[in-house]
């Protein structure tokens, strides 16, 4: 299997202006400007195999949206070095980007006064798609990503998860090698997210189109199996799939309890969330707090209904990982 | 190269014309709209010339002249997309990046992006018919040098406006919070010289063609092809070669700008800081 991305010491910082909200703070920042580094990138290495499907996950501003401008070749690294398809993004960038599609989730790349299909003809014109590819892909894309019911719709008049749609078969009409998706089921119902979710991976298995897919909705992230990547402040976190994750930060679950009355049982090795009447719900790490333990603590302390065990959701086991980073 | 543009302006003409035959009502609309509109921007210099049989040392149809060749400049202004116009705004909006998403040379979309045969050619038409009148009815004579002279000023006043816009528009480089702002402002400020402006006192004559070069879409040019006004080798080179400065320096801008660009990105679409 050969390198698709390689990130090598890749370092990327921006600087903020600072100002005062009183006036003579104000007349001091106007003399005297003051500025902050902000470090998104703070010497990343990363090595992404053809075929594979990451996540890049991480905090607002951990860095994840720069890199993929990094590999769209939108920007330049301060240090480091961005290889991709064994090209130099920003250097050779119009023969690269033929090769990649890349997708923002809060912008379109459709033209928006026009029909959705006039932006596939836009975009097999612009991008030099030869017929064959064209043809093959696109009937493909359109049932992939259930364009027909819109297709000659005017792409303003479209829904947000359409739209997201119709942005997602543009960029994979040219059959890219690489996928760039940043944030791209922000804002999508239930539905349209797993639609979207099962098309990425159905071009990933059978198309073998690397991915590599940013966002802050860590059970998409985990529904899609991928190696995750988490980035904290600039620095790669932890690079490995999602099983090993939750072992290496504890087998955190859920106890709902169903008691005969709206008292609370204490138990130990483990945190109360809430109660909604006589239901109560904890947190607890099952390989500090084996299961059995616990169920017998509660049956000594009151009276059950009903037990109920459940994994925590991966969204509250990663704010808890980003509550310690902070910490730390 | 040049195949590759002119498949791309194609590629323009065809979006606009979809864009455009949306509905007939539309269609209608988006054509006649600036039909009246340059019609209309026309009449009242040419009424007053014709009222008072001249402005200045330029005689009515002279002026007639003036405005046609202006309103060729404008008309295939139009045509070449929106890129002089909204620079500022691709940038400081972050919608230069769906520009470096596309396999293209950055100039070639630039050039081709929003090309709008069908807004420009009711504008166009009347340029060209009030040119053709106003030529003969100067009697002129019309060689082909003189043609070619006529093509190399339309080109010149042309590079000129596209060069005054990029360089304003390149500020949003370096200020993306004005990116609304600035390429409008430049565009108001560099608009169409109604009126002849030999009438005018010199030092803002001279303001007119070097700063805020409006001077140089229409008036200077007509006086270097029409002989008007005691008009000379000056009159007949300035455009040109406003034009190579304000293009060379357009382009510096712009290569300064594109490189900040790529060390700061657009300071929209961030997540957690204004980055300029």
């Amino acid at each position: 299997m050969s390198t698709a991305i390689e990130l090598r010491g890749v370092r990327k910082s921006f600087d903020r202006r600072l100002r005062s909200g009183t006036f003579r703070g104000m007349l001091r920042d106007f003399v005297r400007p003051r500025r902050e580094t902000i470090t998104a990138l703070g010497g990343i290495d990363l090595r992404i195999q053809s075929g594979e499907m990451v996540a890049y996950a991480g905090a607002n501003g951990a860095g994840k949206s720069t890199t993929i401008k990094l590999l769209a070749g939108l920007l330049a690294p301060d240090g480091g070095t961005v290889r991709s398809l064994g090209v130099d993004p920003v250097r050779d960038r119009v023969r690269y980007v033929g090769r990649i599609g890349v997708v923002f989730g809060q912008r379109t790349e459709l033209w928006l006064d026009h029909p959705v299909e006039a932006s596939f003809w836009w975009r097999r014109t612009v991008w030099n798609i030869p017929d064959d590819v064209y043809r093959r892909s696109l009937p493909f894309v359109r049932d992939l990503l259930g364009l027909d019911p819109f297709w000659n719709a005017t792409a303003r008049e479209l829904s947000l998860g359409q739209r997201m749609r119709a942005d997602l078969a543009l960029a994979l009409v040219g059959e890219p090698e690489i996928l760039f998706l940043d944030e791209p089921t922000i804002g999508l119902d239930v539905l349209v997210k797993q639609e979207v979710l099962e098309a990425i991976r159905t071009l990933n298995r059978e198309r073998g189109v690397t991915v590599l897919i940013t966002s802050h909705d860590m059970p998409d992230l985990e529904q899609l199996r991928a190696r995750i990547v988490l980035l904290n402040q600039g620095a790669i976190a932890y690079d490995g799939s999602f099983e090993e994750l939750r072992r290496r930060l504890g087998d955190r679950r859920r106890l709902v309890l169903e008691t005969d009355s709206p008292a609370v049982p204490a138990l130990p090795g483990a945190t109360h969330l809430g109660s909604e009447g006589a239901r109560h719900e904890y947190a607890f790490d099952a390989t500090a707090t084996p299961i059995p333990l616990l169920l017998a603590a509660a049956a000594e302390r009151a009276r059950l209904v009903d037990v109920e065990t459940q994994r925590a959701p991966i969204e509250d086991v990663i704010a808890d990982l980003y509550r310690d980073w902070r910490t730390a | 190269m040049a195949a590759e543009t002119l498949r791309l302006f194609g590629a323009g003409a065809r979006m606009n014309v979809i864009k455009i035959l949306r509905t007939r009502e539309q269609a209608l609309a988006h054509t006649f709209t600036d039909f009246l509109w340059h019609s209309g921007g026309m009449l009242a210099p040419i009424l007053v010339a014709l009222r008072f049989g001249h402005i200045g040392p330029w005689p009515a149809a002279a002026v007639v002249f003036m405005l046609a060749y202006g309103t060729v400049v404008a008309s295939l202004m139009d045509a070449l997309g929106d890129g002089p116009w909204r620079l500022s705004q691709f940038i400081g909006r972050g919608q230069l990046d769906h520009l470096l998403v596309q396999p293209q040379p950055l100039w070639r979309i630039l050039l081709t992006d929003g090309f709008t045969p069908l807004d420009f050619w009711p504008t166009l038409t009347i340029g060209i018919v009030l040119l053709v009148w106003a030529t003969g009815a100067m009697q002129v004579a019309v060689s082909a040098g003189w043609l070619a002279l006529l093509g190399v000023e339309l080109l010149s006043s042309i590079v000129v406006q596209t060069a005054f816009l990029y360089a304003w528009g390149c500020i949003a480089f370096w200020a993306p919070r004005g990116a609304e702002e600035i390429s409008s402002a430049a565009s108001t400020l560099i608009g169409e010289v109604s009126f002849p402006l030999d009438p005018v006192p010199r030092s803002l004559r001279i303001l007119l063609v070097s700063a805020v070069p409006s001077g140089l879409l229409s008036w200077v040019p007509s006086r270097a092809l029409l002989g008007i006004g005691g008009a000379g080798a000056v009159d007949t080179w300035l455009t040109p070669l406003a034009a190579v400065a304000l293009g060379t320096l357009a382009l510096l801008l712009f290569r300064l700008g594109l490189r900040r660009y790529r060390r700061t990105g657009s300071t929209r679409y961030t997540d957690h800081v204004n980055r300029n």
